[in-house]
C-alpha cells in the first residue's frame, strides 16, 4: 500500500484532469444520445485531430463506433483507452463485450495462464511500472546507504537491513513486469483489423496465395511492411496473429493501436 | 577488317553444322544531346565467336569506344543458338542528323547486312517534349506506360449506373512513384477511385505491372458525352546524363560517383470514351416508376402473418440486382384502409467491391387495426432495364394475414377456487451491454516519451549507486583513520605543517626578539611533521633524527642536509642567540616548505 501511495504520489505531477470539457465533447454526447452515432464519431475525432488525447475520449469514441456498427474501430479505440487507463473497469468491460461480438473472438483462450499473465502485465502503464521499479530501487539503495553511515551499535540497523532486502526483492520483482512492458513497447506494434474480413496472403500482392482470413476486431502484430509506389494507395503489411501464423494483408485493412 | 574476314571464313566452312546466321546492329536511342553517349550493339547470332572484338570502321561524327561483349545461348526445338553482342559507346561530336552506316558481313557465300541508323544530335539537353512524351531515349510512351478506360457499353441511359474500369500499366523495371489517377467526368457523376488491384501482365513480349481501378459512374445529362481522359502524374527516375552508359556501369551504386539520377515528372493520359446518353423513354413508363435503372428482382415478406388487431406486422420489401441501388426509392406501397403504417427504414448491402450489385431492403411496420384488415395488397416495383431497353414491373402479393380480435376487459373471477400461490421470483440474469459514455475528458495522455526512453531520467537512476559508492569509500577511509594511527598521522602531517609554517611566516617581519619565537615555531613545525610521518613522539624529535631515521630510510642527502641546516639555525636561535647572525627567515621557511613537499612524495 505504501508503495502504491508513493508511486502515484510521485507520479501525480500529471494534471489531474482537463480544465474544461470542450464543446465538441459535449455535442458528441448529445448526438450519441440522439442515436446519431456517426456524427458523434466525427465530433470525437475532431478532438483527436486537435491534439486532445485521453482515455475517456478514446472510450467514448469506441462507444460511438460500436453503436454505429463499427466493431473493429470500437475495439481499436477501447484498446487505446486501455493503454492509457489499464485499470478502468468500464474500458475492460466494453472491450471484452466488443471482442465477444466480433468474429475473431476465441473463447478457448479466455482464462488461460497466458491471458492472466498478460492481464497482470497490462494492469499498469509502462510509466507506472517504471515508477514502481525505481521507487523500490531507490528505497533499497537508500536503506543500504543509511546502513553504511549508521554506527554499528545502533539497534535499528537490523530493520534497515530487512528494509533493504525487502525493497531490493520488490525492485527485482517489479522489474520483471517492467521488462515485459518494455518488450511490448519495443516489440512489433499491435493492430486491430478494421475490415469486415481480409485475406492474409503468402505474398504482398492481390493474386498471392491465400493463407488465412482475419476478421474485424482481430488483434494482429505488424512485423513487416511493403509500401505502395502509388500515392494514396495503401501498401501491404506483414502481420502475425496470436497463434504465430503470418501473412500479408492490405495496409488499410488494419490500424495500429 | 581481320575480324570480318575471320567471321566469314568460319561461316563459309561450317554452313551445314551452324543454324542460319543472323547479324543485326541496333542502338539504345536515336535522339541524343551533344556530349551524351549512345550504345551501338552488333549482335552476331549463330556465327563463330572468335573472342576478338570487331573493329568498327571510322564513323563520321562519332567517337567510338568498345564496351565489351555479351554472349547468350538458347535452345529452340532442340537446336542450339549462340549469339554474341558487341557493345560500343558512340559519342557524337557535332549536332545534326548523323548516320551510322549499314555494316555488312559475308557469311557462307552470302552477305548479311544491318540497317543504317539515323541519330539526331541536338545541342542542349533533349527536352521531354509534351506532357505526354517520356524520355529522350526514343521509345514511345506506350512502351513504358499505358492507361485505358473501359465501360461495359457506350450507349447508356440517363442515371444508369455502370461500372468503370481504369487500368494503369507500367513497364516492369521502371523506377517510379505515381499519384492516384483522376478521371474527367464532365456530364457524369464523380468517380471515386479506391485501392486498385495490382497484377502482372505480359503484352507484346513486354512485362507490365497493372493497377486496375474499379468504380461506378452515372451519366447526369443526355446527349453525346465523353468520359475521360484519365490522368496520372508520375515521377520517373532516370539516369543522369553525366553517367557513363557502358555496360557494367548501370548499377545505381555508380550514381554517387557519376552524378546520380534525375527525376522527371510526366503525366500519363488515357483515351476518352465517347458515350451516347439517352433519356429513359416516356413511352410505356409505369405510373409507379421512381427512377430505378438496372436489372432487379423483387421479394416481399411479412411477419407475422397470424396476429391480433393492434399488433405490428413487419413488411420487408427486398430489391436485389445491379444498378443504381444507392439512390433506389422504396417501391410504392399505400397501406389500405384499416392499417396504420410507419415510415419505412432502408438497409443496403453490396455484394461486390464497388456497390454495383447488391440488395436494398425496405422494412415498414404496419398495424392492422381490426380483423377486417387482413390483406396486404400487391406491392409493385417498376424499373427500366437498360440492356433490354424497356420498362419492367414486378409484383408480389397480395399477402393474407390472419388477424384476430384484440382481447377486451379483464379475465372473470372464479368464486370458490383458492387463489393460486404467487410464482417464485425467477432467477435474475444480469444483462450485458456497453457502459455509457464518460462525462468528461479525464486525465490527458502524457505528452512526453515514456520514462525509460528519457535519457535524463535514466541517467538520474545512477545517482543512488553513485551515492552508495561514495558512502562506501568515505566510510572506509574514516574507519581507517580511526584505527590506523600511523596512517592518520601521516594523512594530517602535511596540513598541519602548512598551518604551522603559516604561523611561522607571521613572525617573520618581527625584529630580533621575535627570532626565537620564529625559530621555535619553525622547529615545532619540523618536529610535528617528522613525528607524524615517522609515527614517533613529536616532542622527542631533534636534529639527530636525520641520521637515525631519515638517512636509513633513503631520504635523499640534499633533504637531510637541508633539515640539518634548519635544525642548526633553530637550535642556535633558541639556545645561543648571541652567536646567531642575521637570520634569513624567508629562506628557512622556503627550505622547510620544500622539504615537506618533497617528503610528502616519499614513502617512509
Amino acid at each position: 500500500m505504501f508503495l502504491w501511495i508513493l508511486v502515484f504520489g510521485i507520479g501525480g505531477f500529471v494534471p489531474f484532469a482537463f480544465a474544461d470539457v470542450p464543446p465538441a465533447f459535449r455535442e458528441a454526447a448529445v448526438l450519441y444520445d440522439q442515436g446519431q452515432f456517426d456524427q458523434a464519431v466525427a465530433r470525437y475525432e475532431s478532438l483527436l485531430a486537435a491534439g486532445v488525447r485521453s482515455a475517456n475520449l478514446y472510450f467514448n469514441l469506441g462507444n460511438a463506433h460500436f453503436k454505429a456498427g463499427h466493431v473493429g474501430r470500437a475495439i481499436l479505440n477501447y484498446e487505446r483507452a486501455r493503454q492509457l487507463a489499464p485499470r478502468d473497469s468500464d474500458v475492460d468491460g466494453n472491450l471484452g463485450f466488443a471482442v465477444k461480438q466480433s468474429k475473431s473472438f476465441d473463447a478457448t483462450a479466455a482464462g488461460s495462464w497466458s491471458v492472466w499473465l498478460a492481464d497482470s502485465r497490462d494492469s499498469l502503464t509502462t510509466d507506472e511500472w517504471t515508477w514502481l521499479t525505481i521507487t523500490s530501487y531507490w528505497l533499497a539503495l537508500l536503506s543500504v546507504i543509511a546502513l553504511v553511515w549508521l554506527p554499528p551499535a545502533i539497534e535499528w540497523r537490523r530493520w534497515l537491513r530487512s528494509a533493504a532486502i525487502t525493497f531490493g526483492a520488490i525492485a527485482l520483482l517489479v522489474s520483471v513486469g517492467l521488462g515485459a512492458r518494455i518488450a511490448i513497447e519495443e516489440g512489433p506494434p499491435a493492430a486491430i483489423t478494421l475490415a469486415k474480413e481480409a485475406v492474409a496472403r503468402f505474398a504482398p500482392m492481390d493474386d498471392g496465395a491465400k493463407h488465412f482470413t482475419v476478421y474485424e476486431g482481430q488483434k494482429l502484430w505488424i512485423i513487416g511492411e511493403r509500401p505502395s509506389r502509388m500515392q494514396g494507395v495503401s501498401g501491404w503489411l506483414e502481420v502475425e496473429r496470436a497463434d504465430g501464423q503470418r501473412g500479408w494483408v492490405p495496409a488499410d485493412a488494419i490500424e495500429k493501436i | 577488317m581481320a575480324f570480318w574476314i575471320l567471321i566469314s571464313v568460319f561461316c563459309f566452312l561450317f554452313p551445314y553444322l551452324a543454324p542460319a546466321a543472323n547479324f543485326t546492329a541496333t542502338v539504345d536511342r536515336t535522339e541524343v544531346s551533344l556530349g551524351e553517349q549512345i550504345h551501338l550493339t552488333l549482335r552476331f547470332e549463330d556465327m563463330p565467336n572468335t573472342g576478338q572484338p570487331p573493329q568498327l570502321p571510322p564513323l563520321d561524327g562519332f567517337t567510338t569506344a568498345y564496351g565489351g561483349a555479351q554472349t547468350q545461348m538458347s535452345i529452340d526445338n532442340g537446336v542450339r543458338h549462340d549469339s554474341v553482342a558487341h557493345i560500343f559507346a558512340l559519342t557524337p561530336t557535332r549536332e545534326g542528323t548523323l548516320a551510322i552506316p549499314a555494316f555488312s558481313v559475308p557469311v557462307g557465300g552470302q552477305v548479311l547486312s544491318s540497317q543504317p541508323i539515323a541519330i539526331r544530335v541536338t545541342k542542349g539537353q533533349v527536352q521531354g517534349g509534351s506532357a505526354d512524351s517520356v524520355f529522350t531515349q526514343g521509345v514511345t510512351t506506350n512502351d513504358i506506360f499505358q492507361m485505358t478506360i473501359s465501360l461495359p457499353r457506350t450507349n447508356l441511359f440517363l442515371n444508369e449506373t455502370v461500372p468503370v474500369d481504369l487500368k494503369l500499366l507500367i513497364r516492369n523495371g521502371i523506377r517510379y512513384r505515381s499519384q492516384m489517377p483522376s478521371i474527367v467526368t464532365t456530364g457524369f457523376s464523380e468517380i471515386k477511385l479506391s485501392r486498385p488491384v495490382e497484377s502482372q501482365e505480359v503484352i507484346g513480349g513486354k512485362s507490365f505491372v497493372v493497377y486496375t481501378f474499379r468504380s461506378l459512374t452515372s451519366p447526369l445529362q443526355p446527349g453525346n458525352l465523353a468520359l475521360g481522359p484519365a490522368r496520372a502524374a508520375m515521377d520517373v527516375f532516370v539516369d543522369s546524363p553525366n553517367r557513363p552508359r557502358l555496360p557494367g556501369f548501370n548499377d545505381a551504386f555508380f550514381d554517387n560517383f557519376f552524378g546520380g539520377s534525375a527525376t522527371k515528372t510526366i503525366t500519363v493520359t488515357s483515351q476518352t470514351v465517347p458515350v451516347r446518353v439517352l433519356p429513359v423513354p416516356d413511352d410505356g413508363k409505369p405510373a409507379d416508376f421512381t427512377g430505378a435503372v438496372g436489372r432487379f428482382a423483387l421479394d416481399v415478406d411479412a411477419k407475422p402473418t397470424t396476429l391480433r388487431a393492434g399488433e405490428p406486422v413487419t413488411l420487408s420489401i427486398r430489391v436485389v440486382g445491379q444498378g443504381n441501388l444507392a439512390t433506389l426509392a422504396p417501391p410504392k406501397f399505400t397501406p389500405p384502409e384499416g392499417f396504420k403504417s410507419y415510415e419505412p427504414v432502408a438497409r443496403s448491402k453490396q455484394t461486390d467491391e464497388i456497390g454495383f450489385t447488391g440488395e436494398k431492403v425496405f422494412e415498414q411496420v404496419i398495424v392492422p387495426l381490426s380483423p377486417r384488415a387482413s390483406v396486404i395488397p400487391p406491392i409493385t416495383f417498376s424499373f427500366f432495364d437498360p440492356e433490354a431497353g424497356r420498362y419492367q414491373t414486378l409484383s408480389r402479393g397480395p399477402i393474407q394475414l390472419t388477424v384476430q380480435d384484440a382481447p377486451t376487459g379483464a379475465a372473470p373471477v372464479v368464486v370458490g377456487v383458492a387463489p393460486v400461490a404467487a410464482a417464485p421470483r425467477p432467477q435474475e440474469k444480469l444483462g450485458v451491454g456497453v457502459v455509457y459514455l464518460k462525462p468528461d475528458l479525464g486525465a490527458p495522455a502524457p505528452s512526453s516519451p515514456t520514462l525509460y526512453r528519457q535519457t535524463g531520467f535514466l541517467a538520474g537512476q545512477s545517482l543512488p549507486v553513485l551515492a552508495l559508492a561514495i558512502s562506501f569509500v568515505v566510510q572506509r577511509r574514516r574507519e581507517r583513520l580511526r584505527r590506523d594511527i600511523r596512517y592518520a598521522r601521516a594523512r594530517r602531517a602535511f596540513g598541519n605543517a602548512q598551518r604551522r609554517l603559516a604561523e611561522a611566516e607571521r613572525l617573520m617581519p618581527a625584529g630580533q626578539i621575535k627570532s626565537a619565537a620564529f625559530c621555535a615555531a619553525l622547529f615545532k613545525t619540523l618536529q610535528d611533521y617528522l613525528g607524524d610521518r615517522l609515527n614517533l613522539p613529536s616532542s622527542g624529535i631533534t636534529s639527530a633524527i636525520v641520521e637515525e631515521q631519515l638517512q636509513p630510510r633513503g631520504v635523499p642527502p640534499e633533504i637531510c642536509q637541508a633539515l640539518k641546516e634548519v635544525f642548526t639555525a633553530c637550535d642556535t636561535a633558541r639556545f645561543a642567540p648571541s652567536l646567531q647572525g642575521n637570520l634569513d627567515r624567508e629562506r628557512l621557511v622556503k627550505i622547510v616548505r620544500e622539504v615537506v613537499t618533497a617528503m610528502e612524495k616519499m614513502v617512509l
